[in-house]
């Protein structure tokens, strides 16, 4: 054996190591998912009611995926368009010295670990929130069911703008590289044609960058679906039917915060510890799905 | 000859770095004048300070005037500037995801000059110009991006034209092209020489010889010489214009 | 580094230089052979195919260094004049020609009085001369001073025409017919000469010289 053969062999074999590791994440989710299947059948997906109690064993991990499904829309429906605002600011109208300073600031906030995130939101964000958005609306539109509840704080809107403000670092800046490989020429060309800054972003950069900007878009959904900490301190953390989403101002639960919270007293002999698994599995289908959607599209943009 | 633009004491600066010298130059109407000189001479700036295209850049500062028919252009409204002024870039870009039909209508279509019915007579006109009409008339709605390089620098030429400019600024048209396509273009420039005035930055000597009425010679950022085509490549005045086009400066 | 035009240039320069060399022995040649009644005309000949053929040589190796290089400014003066200067040399060997025929065909001419013509002679052979050094120099000066020779030469023709309208008798009708076709034929490779000097001002300042 001559060196490049070791060498070859070494790699492989530890890039054989991540491939393994997803493989054997995936067996056992489903090996400790199959008894609460198997309890439940399919209604362990479509029903809501939550009771690990023995003898009364009850799981849905229907609300939790709705829970899931809902922040992480409210979240890309807040944050997305923040974060293209950013990021055409920082590609179109900023100078050098603002970019730099802003770009590094944004960037930042991606440093910041999700449970300051969580004790912000907790003690700060939430009631700012209650006082000046859910309060508000409650008042004057709460004969509307998604403002019916009666606000709290901890709820779906606050969960959903926290993981708003989380993905913001990662839409933003994938957005701005985007928007940087729009080409001069094509911006230069709709100016020459006598168009305006509005006329070159859009019919020049958003028409060029749509799939990359589609593919920023899937990534921050990736992130805020994924998402546990900050989520589970913001979202009251209800169970069972109470966790559906009625209204945007009701206590809730995402798949990762249900986990969060609960599997430290789950009790072994239980199907418990099973059900919370059965949810990671299905958070990480998601999670899959979302990535690899983003990756394809992400790819096919770069080419 | 009447001129049609006239550059006074024109400056140029890139941060604190000054580009362009005060240059004065009478751009003649209805004929074609050609920018010549080494790379980084200030060429393309020029160009692209009788379009205003510096005003996009924050580094860019440009003190001097420019006047188009004895107008200031750096006194009025830049988008009005630059559709009476149009500009051909080195690298045809078609924009994205519109069809050729679109690519030489967006131009109107931004600036509301045309209904919808007179759009396609604009089109049909401007696409004839540039001497794409009977390549493309069959495929209006495809896209852009399908058409060779040299149709797309034929359909950027169009989309300039479509907005019936008085004056067309071209930036190395032809430096990204294959022969055929360039001969295309230059025969296309020469006969838009009736209807417009044209100036034309080339890197290729030649290609200024061949198609223009007027050449400048342009050197660190000043402009050494400006006489009739042929007089300036047969007889020059200027010592440096002279080692430069006979390929003895490097 | 050369560049390759410079080569071709250098050829052409070669090519002329050897064609004035071979004008100037044409005409000292058959002017020498018209003095001593000597019949030169078939050597005069043959220089003046040679010259005929390195003209086409000149005009061969312009058109390609043009079609080649395209070339402009002092580059293209010094092709367009070469091509000028060559025609002026086939000249001078033609004309050479025509005095060597004189012999030929008025048979011999030695008893005739040569003053006039050696007159003549010597101001176009140092019109010839002094237009070639121009030429090669590219001294316009000297080129300028060619030229204001040319009046001199001209006077001295049109003085032989009247001087021969004049006389009343004759002694010998073929002395005063060659006398005034050398010195009519010296007035044009005069002329030609003048040509030559006129081009190396186009060559230098890009304006031929006024002759």
């Amino acid at each position: 054996m001559n060196e490049d053969e070791v060498f070859y062999l070494f790699s492989l074999a530890v890039a054989s190591i991540s491939l393994l590791l997803l493989a054997l994440i995936l067996v056992v989710l489903v090996q400790y998912t199959l008894p609460v299947i198997k309890e439940m059948g399919f209604d362990y997906f479509i029903t809501s009611s939550w009771n690990p109690v023995f003898g009364k064993e009850k799981y849905g991990i229907l609300p939790y995926f709705l829970g899931t499904v809902l922040t992480s829309f409210i979240a890309v429906l807040v944050g997305v368009p923040i974060s293209f605002g950013i990021a055409l600011f920082l590609t179109e109208y900023s100078n050098k010295t603002l970019k730099k300073y802003l770009s590094i600031m944004i960037d930042l906030l991606a440093a910041i670990p999700s449970v300051i995130y969580g004790l912000w939101g907790f003690f700060v964000f939430r009631n700012f929130i209650l006082d000046y958005i859910e309060k508000p609306l409650h008042n004057y539109f709460g004969k509307i069911s998604i403002f019916s509840a009666t606000p709290t704080g901890l709820d779906f809107l606050s969960g959903g703008l926290i993981l708003a403000i989380m993905i913001i670092p990662i839409v933003s800046s994938v957005t701005r590289e985007v928007l940087e490989l729009v080409p001069t020429e094509i911006k230069e060309g709709i100016y020459a044609i006598g168009g305006n800054r509005y006329d070159v972003i859009v019919y020049g950069s958003i028409r060029y960058s749509k799939n990359g900007i589609l593919g920023a878009i899937l990534l921050g959904l990736g992130r805020a679906v994924g998402e546990t900490m900050a989520v589970s301190m913001v979202i009251g953390n209800a169970t069972g039917e109470n966790a559906l989403p009625r209204s945007l101002f009701s206590a809730g639960q995402t798949l990762s915060s249900l986990i969060a919270n609960e599997f430290n007293e789950a009790n072994p002999t239980s199907l418990h510890p099973n059900a919370l698994v059965g949810a990671g599995l299905v958070l990480l289908m998601m999670a899959i799905v979302v990535n690899l959607g983003a990756r394809a599209i992400v790819s096919k943009y770069k080419r | 000859m009447k001129t049609k633009i006239e550059i006074r004491n024109l400056n140029v600066w890139f941060n604190k770095r000054q580009v362009i010298y005060d240059v004065n130059l009478k751009v003649p109407e209805q004929a074609i004048t050609a920018v010549i000189g080494p790379s980084g001479c200030g060429k393309s700036t020029l160009l692209r300070a009788i379009n205003r295209l510096h005003d996009l850049i924050p580094e860019a500062k440009v003190k001097g005037e420019v006047l188009l028919d004895g107008k200031d252009i750096y006194k009025e409204d830049p988008l009005v500037v630059r559709r009476k002024i149009g500009m051909v870039f080195q690298k045809p870009v078609p924009f994205p995801s519109m069809s050729i039909f679109e690519n030489v209508a967006i131009g109107v279509k931004l600036n509301d000059l045309a209904k919808k019915e007179r759009l396609e007579k604009i089109v049909e006109r401007s696409l004839r110009m540039a001497a794409l009409w009977e390549e493309v008339k069959d495929i209006l709605e495809s896209p852009a991006t399908s058409l060779s390089v040299g149709q797309q620098q034929r359909l950027t030429i169009a989309r300039t034209l479509a907005l019936e400019p008085e004056v067309l600024l071209m930036d190395e048209p032809t430096s990204a092209l294959d022969p055929v396509s360039m001969k295309k273009i230059e025969e296309l420039i020469v006969n838009l020489k009736n209807d417009y005035t044209i100036v034309v930055v080339t890197h290729d000597m030649r290609q200024a010889a061949r198609i223009s009425d007027f050449t400048a010679f342009m050197y660190e950022g000043k402009i050494i010489e400006f006489n009739e085509t042929s007089e300036l490549f047969r007889n020059p005045k200027e010592e440096i214009t002279e080692k430069y086009i006979t390929g003895r400066i490097s | 580094m050369p560049r390759l035009l410079d080569i071709g240039l250098n050829e052409l320069v070669s090519i002329t230089k050897r064609m004035s060399d071979t004008a100037e022995e044409a005409i000292s040649m058959a002017v020498n052979a018209y003095f001593e009644g000597k019949n030169v005309r078939d050597d005069v000949y043959e220089k003046s195919m040679k010259l005929k053929e390195l003209k086409d040589e000149v005009r061969d190796l312009a058109f390609e260094l043009i079609m080649k290089y395209q070339p402009v400014a002092i580059d293209l003066r010094t092709i367009e004049s070469t091509l000028d200067a060559s025609y002026g040399f086939s000249r001078f060997s033609r004309y050479a020609l025509d005095i060597a025929d004189l012999t030929n065909k008025l048979g011999n001419l030695t008893e005739c009085d040569h003053t006039k013509i050696k007159h003549a002679l010597s101001i176009v052979q140092w019109m010839v001369s002094k237009s070639i050094e121009a030429f090669e120099t590219k001294n316009v000066e000297l080129a300028k001073e060619v030229i204001k020779k040319d009046d001199e030469i001209d006077e001295i023709y049109n003085e032989s025409l009247t001087n021969a309208a004049q006389m009343g008798k004759v002694e010998d009708i073929r002395c005063v017919i060659a006398d005034i076709l050398v010195i009519r034929y010296l007035e044009r490779i005069g002329d030609h000469a003048c040509q030559i000097a006129s081009a190396v001002g186009y060559v230098v300042e890009g304006k031929y010289l006024p002759t």
